[in-house]
């Protein structure tokens, strides 16, 4: 039996590479065969020119008899391939313009597809890095008009008592500390407390040392080992990689933690981008709080992120039955036994949600992007779309050209379908080079928009956009389907086609195939004006939200944040700190103002908080500032006064309102003097009106609420030391400010300055992408389409200079010859125009969600759109149409 | 002489290996044996005796070389291979099978 297997497997190999051997081979025996046949006819006694006639005949024919042969050997389509693969690429090398073109369009177009999907992809669609990630669950409780989803302490240890449907129960929580110090270096981590089970649920080893387990920690009662595992970048950073930092102390605010190891690279938990630094057992959280660890039972506000592995074989709806059944007596359960009245009401509002946290469990990143993302993807594809009409268009200009050497095919015996599985081959090999050249390509540039995009949002990158295999399948999905859509037309054509009609020897039967290109040629306008409306729409979002007035002037206001050296803000008294702190920075040369805000500016959508009158109760933007700061942004003083120094935690509370504010709860009545109450819940705080200033969207871009309170700085007690320092002016370098702040002993300053124009664009990053991508690939579709137009039209006016040299030897001048030309490339253009304002139209409007300050039917950039791409249809005929005028009719008609 | 009946599908094969199972021939000797040794009923026509010859190949159920012949001509010898023989009693086995039932079909007395 294996020695029958090794002969066919021999067969096969020679088959495939030797399959020229093969054909001389067979030619040699059918020759054989022949005169063997010739001379046994000939000795029966027929002359031997009808011997060898029926011998010929017997066989039905050499060229048939070889065909059947190779058919008999099942070699035929390997070797078919291989010949088809030879003629695509010698064809495409008989025309490297054309090659070239189709290459360029068709490679960028996948290629920007690829990136963009790859992206999505990471962001979007892949699972998490761990082990089994598809039995991950989040168990969230859920309560009207609130975001968190976090589980309290004592439900999540209910939970942890009978895990019902799940194996194990894992919580986190990420925390913001002040400082960590090791031996003499501080440094500013991120710190994210887990429970000890972590690790092993996820399945991952320590990169050194032991990671967190069960023993280190305890749930009921509640304990905790001071121990800490370090993120592998941070071990890296601090450590540069020193096995000797397991048995070290490190400092956490004030509490020392023993390390114990360090995470495996790119160790992101169960969040999807953001690489935490230090690891604590989650029950240790409340030390760093200087409160005790007993004390959590105690607690019912929801803190910790849960997330549970179902046990084998149960599914997630037989989770969702199961603890649906026992949630009213889990949720009692939870309550602690010193819950006030108002704690029991709140905890019997929550429900339970139970959700896959296959792709990880963190939603910002993703709710952020996903819709410009696949906006940009839609019109990624749009455009791989438009570069296969094109293509499409110059193969069937190639075909008209090359119909008489596939007419000659066919006479010859080749298959119809033959013919058309070599143009499906050549089409093959030109999106399957362009969708490898795309993967390159999508590589760096997915990798580049990953890091703009993640700049903005975190701290130490664990995330990871190459790509992987799903992002491959994608890129050759992409290659065969264009390849199908190029292929298609000409394939049709040819199989409609008689064979006499291929031999016929002559160009003006040529209507059906210039239609055809025509039909080609309106489609792909029609699909480029879409994209055009579409990238327009986007494009004027970004200018609109440039040009936006925000009612603020970021120019020259650069940015710092003083965080604190340790210890450096015992015994603090802000009332003369910050007033000392701005007057010092303030004397640097260049430097106009110098001012404080709590909270950083430049955010999408800020902080809403209650005011209230005797009358009314609104929703305001609350932002604790310093002096200075109206006049560091450009925010006018409408009435009354900015803040001063003497506004300090000693003296009566004031507040400034906004121009709209003070209208919405005065009307026309003077504000100033008026008390206001801040706040939903008590404390409130009560605060008199001291001045009206202009309206300004710091701090709510997208918002629509100009509604806006500000407090003084020194009046929030100790929130002041979290601030953030304003500089109107020049922008003074690191270490001149460094030196400045450091004089006094309690800030320094870590990172470079930024202008705080550079806030803004990070904050309209996704908008800034959709448009920059928009815009990237409406200039390349203009440019697609332009080829192909002019392609269409050359090739038009190519076939028909007989016709036009007859014309012109009748009297038709140039001029009337450009003339009609042109009115042809604009006929097809105005159809393609009339179809695509047609299908923009219905498309735009699920674009809404992305636009900003205009509506998806905005008329000036819709007009603009087609405008755009009737000058380019103008210009890609002018050429072709100046040709035509210049045909010498002589030439023309001798040409046949 | 009728036109010769249509090969049953198959039996082609059977005959080619059996005629090679007796000594290895080249493709025209096959045709021209078979015609000999069947008294010219079975007139395999040429054009389809060289698929099968390369399907039969293809199949490794028989090899083929390049051999001198008489004349120091060249041609190309097929031979049964050791699987081919193999195929060869299997298939023998379900001739006389098929040819049994059809014969015994064919001796039912009509009433």
């Amino acid at each position: 039996m294996a020695a029958r297997w090794l002969q066919l497997v021999r067969m096969r190999m020679r088959s495939l590479f030797r399959g020229h051997d093969l054909d001389r081979d067979l030619d040699e025996e059918l020759q054989d065969h022949l005169a063997r046949q010739t001379a046994a006819h000939v000795a029966r006694g027929i002359a031997p020119n009808e011997a060898r006639r029926l011998a010929l005949a017997a066989l039905g024919g050499l060229q048939r008899q070889r065909e059947r042969c190779r058919d008999a050997r099942g070699w035929r389509s390997v070797a078919d391939l291989a010949q088809d693969l030879r003629y695509a690429w010698r064809g495409y090398r008989k025309s490297p313009v054309f090659t070239v073109a189709a290459f360029l369009t068709l490679g960028l177009a996948i290629g920007s597809s690829t990136a963009i999907f790859s992206l999505a992809n990471a962001l979007l669609f892949r699972a998490l890095p761990v082990r089994d990630p598809g039995t991950l669950v989040r168990i969230a409780t859920v309560a009207q008009g609130s975001e968190n989803e976090n589980v309290s302490f004592p439900l999540f240890r209910e939970l942890a008592r009978d895990p019902g449907p799940f194996s194990t129960i894992v919580g986190w929580r990420d925390v913001s500390v002040e400082a960590v110090t090791v031996g003499n270096q501080t440094a500013w981590p991120g710190v994210a407390a887990a429970t000890g089970n972590l690790y092993d649920m996820l399945g991952v080893r320590p990169a050194a040392g032991r990671l967190l387990s069960s023993s280190d920690m305890g749930i009921d009662p509640p304990r905790a080992e001071r121990v800490a595992v370090l993120g592998y970048s941070f071990w890296q950073r601090l450590f540069h990689g020193d096995p000797a930092a397991i048995g070290q102390t490190i400092r956490i605010q004030t509490v020392p933690f023993a390390i114990v190891g360090v995470a495996p690279p790119r160790f992101t938990g169960l969040a999807l981008v953001v690489e935490p630094d230090i690891v604590v057992p989650i029950t240790a959280l409340p030390l760093l709080d200087g409160r005790s660890v007993e004390s959590l039972p105690a607690h019912t506000s929801r803190w910790i992120t849960a997330v549970g592995r179902l046990r084998p074989g149960v599914s997630l709806a037989q989770a969702r039955a199961q603890l649906a059944v026992r949630w009213p007596r889990l949720r009692d359960a939870a309550v602690p036994a010193s819950a006030t009245a108002q704690d029991r009401a709140d905890v019997r509002l929550l429900a339970l949600s139970l959700s896959s946290a296959a792709r990880g469990v963190e939603p910002h990143v993703r709710d952020l992007y996903a819709k410009p993302l696949l906006a940009v993807l839609g019109v990624a594809l749009l455009i791989v779309l438009i570069g296969c009409l094109n293509v499409a268009a110059l193969m069937l200009s190639r075909a008209e050209a090359r119909k008489q050497e596939l007419g000659v095919r066919l006479a010859l015996g080749a298959g119809r379908g033959r013919l058309v599985r070599q143009l499906l081959t050549e089409a093959l090999l030109l999106t399957g080079a362009s969708a490898a050249a795309g993967l390159l390509l999508a590589r760096i540039v997915a990798a580049r928009m990953a890091s703009s995009i993640l700049s903005d949002v975190i701290v130490t990158v664990g995330f990871d956009a190459s790509p992987d295999t799903r992002v491959f399948v994608f890129a050759a999905a992409l290659a065969i389907a264009s390849a199908l859509a190029i292929a298609i037309v000409p394939a049709w054509r040819v199989g409609r086609r008689g064979n006499a009609e291929w031999l016929r020897h002559d160009s003006r039967t040529s209507t059906r195939g210039r239609r055809t290109g025509k039909v080609l040629t309106v489609v792909q306008i029609a699909a480029t004006l879409v994209l055009l409306m579409n990238a327009g729409l986007l494009v004027r979002t970004l200018e609109q939200l440039r040009s936006l007035d925000l009612g603020w002037d970021g120019e020259n206001v650069t940015i710092a944040y003083p965080t604190p050296v340790p210890d450096g803000y015992r015994g603090i008294d802000n009332d003369v700190y910050l007033p000392r702190l701005a007057e010092r920075v303030r004397r640097l040369p260049g430097v106009d103002a110098v001012s404080f805000t709590l909270f950083k500016p430049a955010v999408r959508e800020g902080w809403q908080d209650a005011v209230s009158t005797a009358a009314a109760t609104v929703d305001a933007e609350t932002i604790p500032v310093s002096p200075d700061f109206f006049r560091s942004v450009g925010i006018s003083v409408l009435q009354g006064r900015d803040f001063s120094w003497s506004d300090d935690s000693t003296s009566r509370r004031v507040a400034v309102v906004s121009r709209s504010l003070a209208t919405r709860l005065f009307g026309t009545a003077a504000a100033i003097g008026r008390s206001l109450r801040l706040g939903r819940r008590p404390p409130e705080q009560i605060a008199e009106i001291v001045g009206v200033v202009s309206d300004s969207r710091l701090y709510s871009l997208m918002g629509g609420n100009v509604l806006t309170v500000y407090t003084a700085v020194l009046q929030q007690g100790s929130e002041a030391d979290y601030k953030a320092m304003l500089i109107k002016g020049r922008a003074p370098s690191h270490g001149e400010l460094q030196a400045a702040v450091t004089a006094l002993g309690r800030d320094e300053i870590l990172e470079d300055v930024t202008p705080l124009t550079h806030l803004l664009d990070q904050t309209l990053l996704p908008e800034r992408l959709a448009a920059a991508a928009a815009g990237f690939f409406g200039v390349l579709a203009l440019l697609v389409a332009a080829i192909g137009l002019y392609g269409t039209m050359s090739y038009g006016v190519a076939q028909r200079t007989r016709e036009i040299g007859i014309r012109m030897a009748l009297g038709a001048d140039d001029r009337r010859v450009l003339r009609s030309v042109l009115a042809e490339g604009l006929a097809l253009a105005g159809a393609g125009l009339a179809i695509g304002f047609a299908a923009g139209l219905a498309v735009v409007g699920s674009l809404r969600a992305l636009l900003f300050g205009i509506g998806p039917y905005d008329p000036l950039t819709l007009g603009a759109a087609v405008v755009v791409l009737v000058a380019v249809a103008a210009a890609a005929c002018l050429r072709p149409g100046l040709r035509a005028a210049r045909v010498d009719p002589l030439v023309a008609l001798r040409s046949e | 002489m009728s036109k010769p009946s249509d090969l049953v599908q198959g039996t082609l094969d059977l005959l080619i290996l059996k005629i090679l199972a007796l000594e290895p021939l080249n493709g025209w000797a096959v045709g021209e044996r078979l015609k000999q040794v069947s008294r010219d009923v079975l007139q395999v026509s040429d054009g389809s005796l060289y698929p099968a010859l390369h399907k039969l190949e293809h199949e490794g159920w028989i090899t083929a070389e390049w051999r001198p012949s008489e004349n120091n001509r060249r041609a190309k010898f097929y031979a049964l291979t050791r699987a081919g023989q193999k195929q060869l009693e299997r298939e023998a086995a379900n001739w006389h099978r098929l040819a049994g039932a059809i014969t015994q079909v064919v001796k039912l007395r009509e009433v």
